[in-house]
């Protein structure tokens, strides 16, 4: 079966930066997968090469059969890949129901003469996307009556899980989350890994993160790629990552890789 | 939100609750009424009438109640006080115009967050159309200006004037887009500077555009531009005499253009009205809002970003193309020096003091700052000089009136006033008079108590699990 999301040899420049450099990637559906790496590796420009913020310079990128590189983030989303961001990018000013219902843009289908003449079938959409809005938003584990409120006002484990109902409204395929469990506590984290499961074995979406606590890494994903400088120089199970000298090397240093690797031998 | 509780109820309206104060209300509508017929001259009794439309849209009664009110005020009650003195009618068009304008501004700034310095343009667009096609200027295309002579008869009959209405808001709309289009990848202050620059190229070409092919007539403009066609009935000289009569002054021809241009402005403004509240409370006003507060997460989440800025430029436009129509064949004369960068700025000036993206903000702002532009300042300026000409001193001084110095008319200060005003606003009041729900919550933050985190997960199965 060919996989959902497929990259091949992406490359992205900025000047004479290579910020990523030939990624070949690919994530089977109903899959979790993992893209890890040092900071600056690349793995946000990666996301966003993907859900066509940036066009890659060269190579391909292929979704759910067709080839999207070069088309408009919108037109990305409404094929069926959605996004969450690293630094939250909520609508701040807007209602959290709000904030879910423009996730909802691709699936509603109200149409601006409906809505100057308040047709039936305006109002029926209207409802059913703010009735899927608050629904999603009792999905991701948000206490009721938190819809009336406005974004910016919520703390910041709320807030992700605001941006992840918003992605879903969109009834995405594939979910793209980049660094989703970022300055939470433990608890939150380990709540935060339950929800990503829960995409995955509740709802069907293949869900690819960009993660930098380790343990939410290992502990969630089946499939993992990491990223260094633009290139990706390993791929497999957690297992297998693990134990990859050139993974140990990206992250700790040659010298200290070393070390490890004689003192273990020495065991 | 109908269903306010008093806890949440300005002074104001806790003051107008109940029976008692709906018959305030109508006391105080039907005591400034009677005060106009008394001294209909009086800048204090006109600004009484204006309050009082004011009281009654900040009333805490039922919707339709309003409704009623504010319509026999609008529609029955002014026109009959405007036969005393014509100039109300000429305010009130006035500021319908101007609210009508401002509410369309409001959906491209307010609503979209697109900062347009030139919306005037699109004004500018609607009046030049009708002017060159609801006078003469078909025929002197080749003639330079300020040569030919007036013809009794025009091109187009008086009762194009309809139909063009709807060609100048299709017309600006059209303008609005071959603004939007080089606009679109600019944000903040670049597209301000764009929209700025735009504004004034119409205008220059209002004002050069008299050769080699007379369009505009240049600076000169245009006249005389025809106004639409009265039912018989309202023309004749007995319907004027009936007029009069109540009155108790003569009531011309002009007069009754007065009244009917005010009912024109007042109906397009409700329409506009109509149209920005829909729109606003839609799929498309919440596209607007998101790429107004963030347009890259709007855009992943699947807002097409330009097809949404075009429809806010578009709309926005269209709203000022109508008026344009009606505000030429209103003077019967265009020329450039309506469309000026200050008229842009008037324009964004109300938008900002009534509150940005509040309907109800901006159509208060446009009567506040019309009521200043022509009314207030000027009527100042006439009872000073009017004291002048005595032989009175100034109070508390030996200074007599005469020696004033006409340096001091209020009128002369009229930007300076505005400027005054946009400060204190800004210190004292950022959101606006009657700011919108999201500007109070975002400008005037109140600290929230944080809900507790009860996490409650998986309760509610979304509906759209995919099948594998």
């Amino acid at each position: 079966m060919a996989p959902l999301l497929d990259l091949q040899g992406v490359t992205k420049r900025f000047g004479g930066l290579i910020a990523v450099n030939n990624v070949n990637l690919a994530v089977d559906k109903g899959t979790i997968t993992s893209v890890i790496g040092p900071n600056g590796a690349g793995k946000t420009t990666i996301f966003n090469t993907i859900t066509g913020i940036y066009k890659p310079d060269e190579g391909d990128v292929h979704f759910d059969g067709q080839t999207i590189a070069g088309k408009r983030p919108d037109q990305i989303t409404a094929l069926g890949m959605c996004r969450t961001f690293q630094n939250i990018r909520l609508f701040h000013n807007m209602t959290v129901l709000e904030n879910v219902m423009v996730g909802g843009h691709t699936q509603s289908k109200s149409t601006v003469l409906g809505a100057v003449l308040r047709t039936r079938s305006f109002k029926n959409s209207e409802e059913e996307t703010r009735q899927e809005a608050s629904r999603l938003l009792r999905f991701v584990g948000l206490p009721a009556g938190l819809g009336d409120q406005i974004a910016k006002n919520l703390p910041y484990g709320q807030q992700r899980r605001i941006e992840i109902a918003r992605a879903l409204a969109s009834k995405p395929k594939l979910i793209l989350l980049d660094e989703p469990t970022a300055g939470m506590n433990p608890q939150e984290t380990e709540s935060a890994i339950r929800l990503f499961r829960k995409l995955r074995d509740d709802l069907g979406i293949t869900v690819v993160l960009i993660e930098h606590d380790m343990k939410v890494v290992m502990g969630i994903s089946e499939y993992i790629s990491v990223i260094d400088y633009g290139q990706k120089i390993a791929e497999g199970t957690p297992d297998q990552v693990r134990k990859n000298q050139r993974v140990i090397e990206a992250y700790l240093g040659r010298s200290a890789a070393a070390e490890i690797a004689a003192h273990e031998g020495a065991n | 939100m109908s269903a306010q509780s008093s806890a949440q109820l300005s002074p104001i309206q806790r003051m107008l609750k109940g029976p008692l104060g709906l018959i305030l209300v109508f006391a105080i509508s039907v005591g400034a009424s009677y005060l106009f017929v008394l001294s209909p001259r009086s800048l204090i009794v006109r600004l009484l009438l204006l309050g009082s439309l004011l009281l009654i849209y900040y009333m805490p009664q039922k919707g339709w109640i309003k409704l009623l009110f504010g319509g026999v005020m609008l529609l029955i009650v002014l026109p009959y006080l405007g036969l005393f003195n014509p100039f109300l009618m000429e305010l009130g068009f006035q500021i319908a115009a101007f609210a009508t304008l401002a509410l369309g501004l409001n959906i491209v700034v307010g609503f979209a967050g697109l900062l347009d310095l030139g919306y005037v343009a699109f004004f500018a667009v609607g009046a030049y159309l009708w002017a060159f096609f609801g006078s003469q200027q078909i025929w002197h295309m080749d003639e330079p200006p300020g040569t030919f002579t007036i013809y009794p008869t025009f091109p187009f009959p008086a009762w194009w004037f309809w139909p063009f209405l709807i060609v100048g808001i299709i017309a600006a709309a059209i303008t609005g887009i071959m603004l939007g289009f080089p606009v679109l990848r600019l944000r903040g202050d670049y597209l301000a500077i764009v929209t700025l620059g735009f504004g004034e190229v119409i205008r220059v070409l209002a004002n050069n555009l008299d050769k080699p092919i007379n369009l505009t007539n240049g600076p000169q403009g245009i006249t005389p531009i025809q106004r639409p066609p009265l039912p018989a009935y309202f023309t004749s000289q007995e319907f004027l005499n009936q007029l009069s009569d109540i009155a108790g002054r003569p009531i011309s021809l002009n007069d009754i253009y007065g009244f009917f241009f005010y009912f024109v402005a007042i109906v397009v403004l409700i329409i506009a009205i109509f149209l920005a509240r829909r729109l606003d409370n839609s799929k498309l006003g919440r596209s607007w809002t998101a790429i107004r507060e963030d347009d890259v997460a709007a855009v992943a989440m699947g807002v097409p970003l330009r097809r949404t800025k075009l429809t806010a430029f578009a709309i926005g436009a269209s709203f000022s193309g109508a008026m344009g129509v009606i505000y030429a064949a209103n003077r019967t004369f265009v020329s450039p020096e309506t469309f000026s960068l200050t008229a842009s700025i008037s324009i964004l000036v109300m938008v900002i003091l009534g509150g940005l993206g509040s309907i109800p903000g901006v159509v208060l702002g446009a009567a506040i700052v019309t009521l200043l532009n022509i009314d207030f300042l000027q009527t100042l300026s006439l009872q000073l000089s009017s004291l002048r000409q005595g032989s009175g001193f100034i109070p508390l001084t030996s200074i007599p009136w005469s020696s004033l110095p006409t340096q001091l008319d209020p009128a002369r200060y009229q930007r300076l006033f505005f400027g005054l005003l946009l400060v204190v606003m800004m210190i004292f009041r950022p959101e606006g008079i009657i700011p919108s729900q999201r500007q109070r919550l975002e400008l005037h933050e109140e600290p929230v108590d944080e809900p507790e985190g009860a996490v409650i997960e998986g309760e509610i199965e979304p509906d759209h699990k995919l099948e594998n």
